[in-house]
């Protein structure tokens, strides 16, 4: 664990928002999701956002994620200014630069896992295979079993090697142990610290559990739609000895 | 229960889509059901309201010697019949134009049986007629034209008709003869009835009516074709059997008897006076010779008297002489002395005599002689006299002896007329022991061949009328199996909590019950009035061409059928919708509150075979998974879409078997292009003329001399009106008709002495094979039985074709040869050709084939509003479970599809994934639709076929071509509105929690 060799190979400020506002509605009824959000992250930071719920994280997810438009501001993702992105141009970002892990996995039910992988990977230009990266979350077994015939871990990791076979810039993760029990939210964020610090993936976890805080190189507080606090961990702790 | 009626209705609001598609699929159904079945009643209805309207006849009586006003007054008085009418009728050939044609003349009605003026106007005296509308359409003819009475068959005209030339001062239709091709059989001609001619009562020369029509009270009231009119008629019928029938027959019979009696007794009457001659003759003869022998008598009387007189005079003569010779020897004295004067004495007297006194006494004896003179005088007189007398009475005799020859030669004379009066007696006595009493014959409408017909096409509609629906029927039910599955699936987290609440099973699923049902009744309402308002007339319109009198068409709503129909779909929907809730109602509220179990996807067959499957990307592997995961659905869609494609196949290939009837008939089989009909009553030397024009004109190839006759052809089976066809030459035939073997086209049938050929329907209709024996009507009373030697492919009409010698053997005569096969250059101006033609003395008529095959087309246009009703039909079958499909394979989904629009797919590729699955489906429904669609389109053919015609049982490639891609039209149609939908999933569906 070098981060600070690390860092001179990686891009500083690779993703940064800038006075990100999004509003919802219009008139009195105006909701104001993100309030002029501003922060900057470097690759291959492991980032976790935390908040009380509403507070806009999902918001600021959904707009890095290119699966919504922000009403004004800036976000640059490795230098692209992805704030102005839209319709065809947006999909095409989400397509090749980002990897999307659910809450409830989001698996095709129909498909097997190998099946769920390739999904992801047979539309874009430079992926990883299908079979090698579930060998890398530890299912090289459960290839061909249908998600329903996976428990929640396993549906989730199926769903981390969809993510990562696209080979994504960035691997966002909505509550990926929401759904999960103790032991197997461990594992899970240990396979993502794993992810992030092996591929030098950027990673961001959204989570209102801020007892995983302690295992990102960036924590980010969000509090109605603005950034509260970042504080960063020069040493994150390694996601097994964490505790909650 | 108020907050679960509410919520009813935004539910409905809510899934309006839903609740349109069970809408839709049970107005479809309900609306196919009962407006085909309402068909069969509404055609009876409209049938019934035309033969109301024109009075047609319930009752119709005709009799082997006539009927007489006495007899329609004798119906007449009867309580069960309203009218009664006597009418006359009879069959001649008539010349229009240059076309002869069998004409049927009927008197103008009165009452009954009323005809509709449709051009021009009614005849108004006895030189004026009206013609059928279809045979003035058929021969083009127009008001104005004349038609002359050529022949009236075996009888002289004028025994029938008071003229011999009509002029046409209009045209009508008429409900006793509906069909514009069928109207009857006739005993003239070549037996077929090719129009109808009205003419008014005086027009006939008939002295009774040929048949008496009559209206049963009542009758109108009911409707026809039902069991209540037929009981009601034959009611009637039996009451003119014992009530009238004998009397009228007694009285005519009586007349017939005192008519043949007065003939009888003219005949002795004029026996007696002949006799009576005879004796007069006699007596005359007797008299005769009575004068004779008086005569003769007389004649003796004065020969006697000749006689006496003859022998008087001798005695005077005598007496004279005696006296001479006296005066004689006075005077030979006196010449002697005459010298001297006197007579010396001594030579008489001793004395000397002087010769005075000689003289003296001389002239006294001269003297006495007088008196005997004058007695043979008196007696030559009386000579005379009788001689005289007897020439007279010579004469006389003469005279009398010529009467008496001449009685003799009357009475040989009046002996002859005797002999013949007598003999002339005899028969006349023979034939009043021999007359029969009249037979009367009661005929219904059931003699009426088109009203028949007309019953027996309901009929057919109707049996096609259960089929169709079937498959709407069928796919309602699925429709409504997944979209209440769907929708209780959907509200399972509601239904929980409604059972936590404490509702019970049946008042929650009510509501889904209610659903369902308000979507069914409504549909089934709508349904059934578009349904049975719409598809009568449409079917009935298409029926025009059969029937052109036809008029408006009565399609009142049928609440039988209506009812029936939506009983079927309430029926089906509930099953489908207590099926689809059954099971989720069953769980217990706990369990209904937590999210329901995915559905596993499992290993398809498909996945065995890696070859296939490994070449497959995942949206084809989802696609298969997902096609056997949610089978009601995949059969739903299936279904629909194979109806879609079925229907519309139906449609198509309803027109391409119509339509191929006249190709394959005259492009394929009667190949000759134009048939002329000749005047067999004009001289050889105008045939050898019409030959001589055949062979010389360049226009024509070639021609065929045939005999070309009507004929009644029976068996157990059936008995058919069928062409009988000799030609002339049977070696020539193919290149004029061809005989082939239906299903080896190759396969040409030659024609023989060693039986007949017939047509393929007509054996099929006869139930004879190929070495079968059928009957063929020689005359009313003989048979003869034929050898079937082939059956021949034929589509149009019946035929038996036979050779010449065959003709010979069955007839006994040989066949005349009446019809000319022509088979012309190409591009010939045809009507230029036909008027040269018509211009040769013994042409008749010329008809080409193209002519038929432009009538054809018409045909055509009537099923091209079926086609476009089935296509209608079909588009709404293919939405409604397309849409359906897609409705609620989006909307479950719809995660997944955020999700997959989260992972970077295009909305193309989004939409891609989803419309692999209708894809695939559409492509199999339209494969399954090939099959379902032949064996409908079999079905339909072999149900709506008439006995005339047979249908062309192939669907052209094309049909199925233009059916798949109108099936597939469908299918993108719904699918290109069902895009904007899938571009509308919100990508924050994929965070939410699963329901």
């Amino acid at each position: 664990m070098d981060s600070n060799e690390k860092k001179q190979t990686y891009k500083k400020d690779f993703v940064v928002f800038q006075d990100v506002v999004k509003l919802y509605g219009s008139g009195d009824a105006t909701v104001r999701a993100a309030d002029g959000m501003s922060f900057s992250i470097d690759e291959g930071d492991f980032v976790v956002i935390v908040g009380p719920s509403g507070a806009g994280k999902t918001t600021a997810l959904n707009i890095l994620g290119g699966m919504d438009t922000l009403t004004s501001g800036h976000v640059f993702v490795d230098g692209e200014d992805i704030g102005q992105y839209k319709g065809k141009r947006l999909t095409q970002y989400r397509r090749d630069e980002i990897g999307f892990v659910f809450q409830f996995y989001n698996l095709v039910q129909n498909l097997n896992a190998l099946e769920n992988v390739e999904l992801a990977s047979q539309i874009c230009k430079d992926t990883m295979n299908a079979r090698e990266v579930l060998r890398e979350v530890g299912l090289s077994d459960r290839l061909y079993n249908f998600p329903a015939q996976l428990s929640g871990g396993e549906q989730q990791r199926v769903a981390i090697a969809r993510a990562l076979a696209k080979n994504p810039k960035l691997l966002l993760c909505d509550e990926p142990t929401g759904a999960l029990d103790y032991q197997t939210g461990k594992a899970i964020l240990k396979l993502l610290q794993d992810t992030c610090r092996q591929k030098k993936i950027t990673v961001f976890v959204i989570t209102h559990n801020s007892a995983i805080a302690p295992m990102a190189h960036k924590v980010i507080h969000i509090k109605n739609g603005k950034v509260d606090k970042i504080r960063e961990n020069a040493f994150p702790v390694k996601a097994d000895i964490l505790e909650w | 229960m108020k907050a679960i009626h509410k919520e009813f209705y935004v539910d409905i609001r809510k899934t309006i889509g839903r609740f349109i598609s069970i809408f839709l699929i049970v107005a479809l159904g309900v609306g196919f059901y009962a407006g085909i079945r309402s068909t069969e009643p509404d055609m009876r209805l409209t049938g019934d309201h035309m033969y109301d309207a024109s009075n047609l006849m319930d009752l119709r009586i005709i009799s082997t010697l006539g009927l007489e006003a006495f007899d329609v007054e004798k119906i007449a008085e009867l309580d069960c019949i309203e009218k009664a009418s006597g009418a006359y009728s009879g069959d001649v050939i008539g010349q229009i134009g240059d076309n002869e044609h069998v004409i049927r003349f009927l008197s103008m009605p009165d009452g009954i049986n009323e005809v509709t003026v449709t051009d021009g106007r009614k005849p108004e005296n006895s030189a004026e007629c009206m013609l059928d509308r279809s045979f003035m359409e058929q021969q083009e003819l127009k008001v104005g034209d004349k038609l002359e009475i050529v022949s009236a068959g075996d009888r002289e005209i004028g025994d029938l008709l008071a003229n011999t030339e009509y002029t046409v001062v209009g045209s009508f239709t008429s409900t006793q003869y509906m069909s514009a091709s069928t109207k009857g059989t006739s005993t003239i001609g070549d037996g077929k009835i090719a129009g109808l001619a009205a003419v008014p009562e005086d027009a006939f020369a008939l002295e009774v009516y040929t048949e008496i029509y009559a209206s049963v009270s009542g009758a109108k009231e009911e409707t026809c074709y039902t069991d209540a009119y037929d009981e009601l008629v034959e009611a009637a019928a039996d009451e003119i059997r014992d009530k009238v029938q004998d009397v009228c027959i007694q009285a005519r019979y009586d007349e017939m008897y005192q008519a043949a009696s007065d003939v009888i007794d003219e005949i002795v009457a004029g026996e007696k006076e002949v006799e009576n001659g005879i004796a007069d003759a006699n007596q005359v003869i007797a008299d005769l010779k009575k004068q004779i022998q008086t005569a003769e008598k007389g004649i003796r009387k004065l020969e006697d008297g000749i006689s006496e007189a003859e022998a008087g005079k001798k005695q005077a003569q005598a007496a004279i002489d005696q006296i001479q010779g006296t005066v004689d020897v006075y005077d030979r004295y006196i010449e002697r002395f005459s010298d001297l004067g006197y007579v010396p004495a001594g030579q008489l007297t001793n004395r000397d005599v002087p010769l005075e006194q000689l003289e003296t006494e001389k002239q006294q004896y001269v003297m006495e002689q007088a008196p005997y003179k004058g007695t043979i005088e008196q007696l030559d007189k009386t000579i005379a006299d009788c001689r005289r007398q007897i020439a007279e009475i010579e004469e006389q005799i003469a005279k009398a002896e010529a009467g008496i020859q001449t009685a003799n030669e009357e009475i040989a004379k009046a002996e002859d007329t005797l002999k013949d009066l007598q003999m002339k007696e005899g028969d006349a006595r023979a034939a009043r022991d021999e007359l029969e009493s009249p037979v009367w014959y009661l005929t219904d409408r059931n003699s009426i061949q088109t009203y028949l017909d007309y019953d027996q096409d309901a009929e057919r509609i109707s049996r096609i009328g259960i089929v169709f629906p079937v498959i709407f029927f069928l796919v309602a039910m699925l429709v409504s199996l997944t979209t209440m599955t769907r929708m209780v699936s959907e509200q399972r987290t509601q239904i929980g909590t409604l059972k936590a609440l404490g509702y019970s099973k049946f008042s929650i699923a009510l509501k889904y019950i209610r659903y369902a049902l308000l979507a069914t009744v409504l549909g089934s309402i709508v349904g059934s009035i578009i349904g049975s308002k719409l598809l009568p007339v449409v079917i009935v319109n298409a029926y025009h061409i059969l029937y052109p009198s036809l008029s408006h068409v009565v399609t009142p709503v049928n609440l039988t059928y209506t009812l029936t129909a939506m009983g079927i779909a309430i029926g089906l929907v509930l099953a489908a919708t207590v099926f689809a809730s059954y099971r989720t109602l069953a769980a217990n509220a706990a369990a209904l509150m937590r999210p329901e179990s995915p559905k596993a996807g499992k290993k398809v067959l498909l996945e065995r075979i890696p070859f296939l499957w490994n070449h497959l990307g995942f949206y084809g592997k989802s696609t298969y998974r997902n096609l056997v995961r949610y089978k009601k659905r995949f059969f739903m869609t299936l279904f629909g879409v194979s109806g879609s494609m079925a229907l519309l196949l139906v449609g198509f290939g309803l027109k391409d078997s119509t339509s191929e009837i006249s190709d394959q008939q005259y492009g394929e089989l009667h190949t000759y292009n134009a048939s002329v009909v000749m005047n067999l009553s004009t001289s050889d030397a105008r045939l050898e003329e019409a030959r001589t024009f055949l062979n010389e004109d360049n226009r024509i190839n070639g021609y065929m001399e045939m005999q070309e006759g009507t004929v009644t052809a029976s068996s157990p089976a059936k008995e058919l009106t069928v062409y009988l066809e000799v030609p002339k030459e049977s070696g020539g035939l193919p290149q004029y008709i061809k005989l082939r073997d239906r299903a080896d086209k190759e396969a040409e049938l030659p024609l023989t002495d060693d039986g007949v050929i017939i047509t393929d329907k007509m054996a099929r209709l006869l139930d004879v094979q190929t070495g079968d024996t059928f009957l063929l009507e020689i005359s009313e009373t003989e048979q003869k039985e034929l050898k079937v030697a082939g059956i021949a492919e034929n589509y149009i009409y019946h035929y038996i074709y036979m050779t010449p010698a065959v003709y010979e053997e069955i007839y006994g005569k040989k066949p005349e040869y009446n019809k000319m096969l022509l088979d012309t250059a190409e591009g010939i101006e045809e009507d230029l050709l036909t008027s040269d033609l018509l211009n040769l003395k013994a042409v008749n008529s010329v008809l080409f084939n193209s002519y038929i095959q432009d009538k054809f087309q018409d045909v055509l246009k009537s099923i091209d509003i079926i086609v476009l009703v089935l296509l209608i039909s079909a588009g709404g079958l293919a939405f409604v479970v397309i849409y359906n499909l897609n409705n609620i394979n989006i909307a479950e989904r719809k995660r997944e599809l955020a999700t997959l629009k989260v992972l970077g797919f295009y909305d193309a590729e989004v939409t891609r994934y989803v419309y692999r699955e209708n894809i695939l489906i559409t492509i199999l429904g339209i494969g399954v639709g090939c099959i379902l669609g032949v064996f409908l389109h079999q079905f339909v053919i072999q149900t709506a076929e008439i006995d005339l015609i047979r249908f062309y049982k192939q669907i052209r490639g094309i049909s199925f071509l233009y059916s798949a891609l109108l099936t597939a039209a469908f299918s993108i149609v719904i699918n290109i509105g069902m895009y904007f939908k899938l571009k509308k999933i919100d990508l924050a569906t994929s965070m939410k929690s699963i329901e």
